[in-house]
């Protein structure tokens, strides 16, 4: 449990920071300037951080709303990403967030209306276009949600908006923000999922296949848009095997027309942040598979890669159709 | 007596920065260490087989940055060694005796902030820290106040990652107990009653420093390479990492076979790389 919270100066009297020290009366709160003065500072280091990461409020002044890179969005015109936090409270061996933060506190951005504010904006920037709005790539967007009751407010701001899409992605198994509520056509609850064993190895302090699968099970049946995310794929011995029971065993139980999309898409670093991550874990199997460097990149290499890209289409092709399939290049 | 502290092998885990004599004293005695030298610049202690160093700075931020400064050049500290600055401080509140980790050290003068240590909560109760040029006898903030901390972070963090520097503080002094007051042996006093709790400090730091180093290592094996083949320094970093995937992969590996055939850098690197491509098809997690 979060046992100590940074909060900037400024943020000290929001609401939703108020509401946070209600939610966590029993930890210490010390006051700082702006988050930059301690969150990802050289000399850190991310992996003993992550043995007790605190929890910094703070205030997001700009970018709040960003373009999805090229190949992450799904099949909209205009896909944007926005981060209401930085870090994660699962430890995922293969997370970019290792490489890309040398800290592993987590940042929560309080200011919730000002994005809502820059989503609107940009809706309206972009009418005549199909949007998505994606959450949850700086973070897990509902592992934290018993904390920031952010996604409560996301839905209520996109019932507003029904044209427009909002992904919230995840491995949390919190499924009272949805159930409490009737279901919200637009807004589509997806899942990171990998076989069972694999990620009983690599989503270390994330819920387990199972739980996950039953829970965006449930989701479906009650009427939520559902996403499937296998991303990123996993290499091993029997991966085959592995994705085809997982494939089943999530198709076997659900309404398909509840699976709004299903993506996959490799594991891929650029190399920067892959040399950080390795040093972080040298020892981790994971890494020390024979990875190809190409092009600032490193992956698992072509050949692999199509390889497993072309088993994971046949195999949800045998299940849902083509055109709600997307292969995510990252 | 620094040549024979290196002939037995002996490696510095933890530093102690320490401003004042009888601040030292317990430490002295709690980790059984003896005086290196009558002829240092700052007097310094050492336990060689716990690996345990202590060096007095004297009072202020610029002396604990300089005795920091002067034991890891002493003993060439390596940058997973725990650093640790502990002392009295003031507090606007009883108790007297009270042991903090200081979590923010914020440096008055210069208005800089510092957020050192993996934060001990689960043990020790955690604290904001002003450290001041002057003793402090106003209390008008509810945090610690010392004289050392600020810069001993700014160099400790230098040689070691942030995490693995500690400032401790037992407060000495209060509103109603002013630090004029304060004798020396009620110094000794205070950081020998709070014995147990560093001994418990102590024991995680060390399990965070052994984690931090078996990270870095870099097996004797691997410099017996170095030494034996002609590596350009891009060579000697693939030779490394291919080394580390490769005993990741083979922990049981014996390296002299699998290198038996290279006669040079790239051979060698060729090799660790070749066994690994070979593994694939049977790759485990």
């Amino acid at each position: 449990m979060i046992d100590s919270i940074f909060v900037e100066r400024e943020v000290l009297d929001h609401p939703v920071a108020q509401k946070i020290f209600k939610r966590l009366k029993y930890a210490d709160i010390f006051e700082i300037e702006r988050y930059q003065e301690m969150f990802n500072r050289r000399k850190q280091n991310f992996r003993i951080q992550k043995q007790n990461p605190a929890l910094i409020l703070a205030k997001k002044h700009d970018n709040f709303v960003l373009p999805a890179p090229s190949g992450f969005g799904i099949d909209a015109q205009k896909n944007y990403y926005f981060s209401h936090m930085y870090n994660c409270i699962y430890d995922c061996r293969y997370c970019f967030l290792q490489g890309m933060y040398s800290s592993a506190n987590y940042v929560l951005f309080v200011n919730y209306e000002d994005f809502f504010e820059a989503i609107s904006d940009t809706i309206y920037e972009n009418t005549n276009k199909s949007m998505t709005f994606f959450s949850g790539y700086d973070c897990d967007s509902l592992a934290f949600e018993k904390i920031t009751g952010f996604a409560e407010k996301a839905l209520e701001f996109f019932t507003n908006f029904s044209s427009v899409e909002l992904e919230l992605r995840t491995k949390s198994i919190v499924s009272d923000t949805f159930l409490n509520r009737s279901p919200i056509s637009n807004c589509v609850v997806a899942y990171s999922l990998s076989p069972s064993n694999v990620s009983a190895i690599l989503d270390n302090k994330a819920p387990s296949i199972d739980r996950r699968i039953n829970v965006l099970q449930k989701l479906a049946k009650n009427g939520w848009p559902v996403g499937l995310r296998f991303d990123p794929l996993i290499y091993c011995s029997d991966w085959e095997k592995l994705y085809s029971e997982l494939i089943n065993k999530i198709f076997k139980d659900i309404n398909i027309d509840q699976v709004h999309s299903v993506s996959h898409g490799p594991l891929r670093y650029p190399k920067e942040m892959y040399k950080k991550i390795t040093s972080l874990y040298p020892d981790d199997k994971l890494f020390s598979f024979p990875m190809e460097a190409k092009d600032g990149i490193v992956s698992y290499g072509k050949e692999i890669e199509e390889e497993m890209s072309s088993f994971l289409q046949s195999e949800l092709e045998k299940y849902t159709t083509r055109n709600k399939i997307f292969r995510c290049l990252v | 007596m620094i040549e024979s502290f290196y002939s037995q092998g002996c490696e510095v885990k933890i530093c102690w920065v320490i401003a004042l004599e009888p601040e030292a004293r317990p430490l002295i005695d709690l980790f059984d260490l003896s005086p290196l030298s009558n002829n240092l610049n700052f007097p310094v202690y050492i336990n060689s087989k716990s690996g345990h160093a202590l060096v007095i700075s004297g009072i202020g931020s610029s002396k604990a940055a300089a005795a920091a400064t002067y034991l890891k050049m002493l003993f060439n500290v390596q940058r997973y060694v725990g650093w640790i600055n502990i002392g009295i401080a003031g507090f606007y509140e009883e108790p007297i005796g009270q042991l903090f980790q200081a979590i923010k050290v914020h440096d008055t003068a210069r208005k800089t902030s510092y957020f050192p240590g993996f934060r001990l909560s689960k043990i020790v109760k955690c604290q904001t820290l002003h450290t001041v040029a002057q003793p402090e006898t106003t209390y008008s903030d509810a945090v610690l106040f010392d004289m050392e901390a600020s810069g001993f972070c700014e160099i400790a963090s230098m040689f070691s990652c942030n995490e693995l520097v500690f400032v401790l503080k037992i407060v000495s002094d209060t509103p109603k107990s002013p630090v004029s007051s304060v004798s020396r042996e009620e110094i000794t006093q205070l950081i020998y009653q709070n014995k147990d709790k560093l001994r418990e400090i102590i024991s995680h730091i060390e399990k965070l420093v052994n984690d931090e180093k078996t990270r870095l290592h870099v097996p004797e094996e691997v410099y017996q390479y170095f030494e034996r083949y002609h590596f350009t320094q891009s060579n000697r970093y693939r030779f490394l990492q291919a080394y580390k995937k490769w005993k990741s992969a083979f922990p049981d590996g014996k390296l002299a076979r699998t290198l038996a055939t290279g006669n040079s850098a790239s051979e060698l690197i060729s090799n660790l790389e070749s066994e690994l491509f070979l593994a694939i098809k049977d790759w485990k997690l």
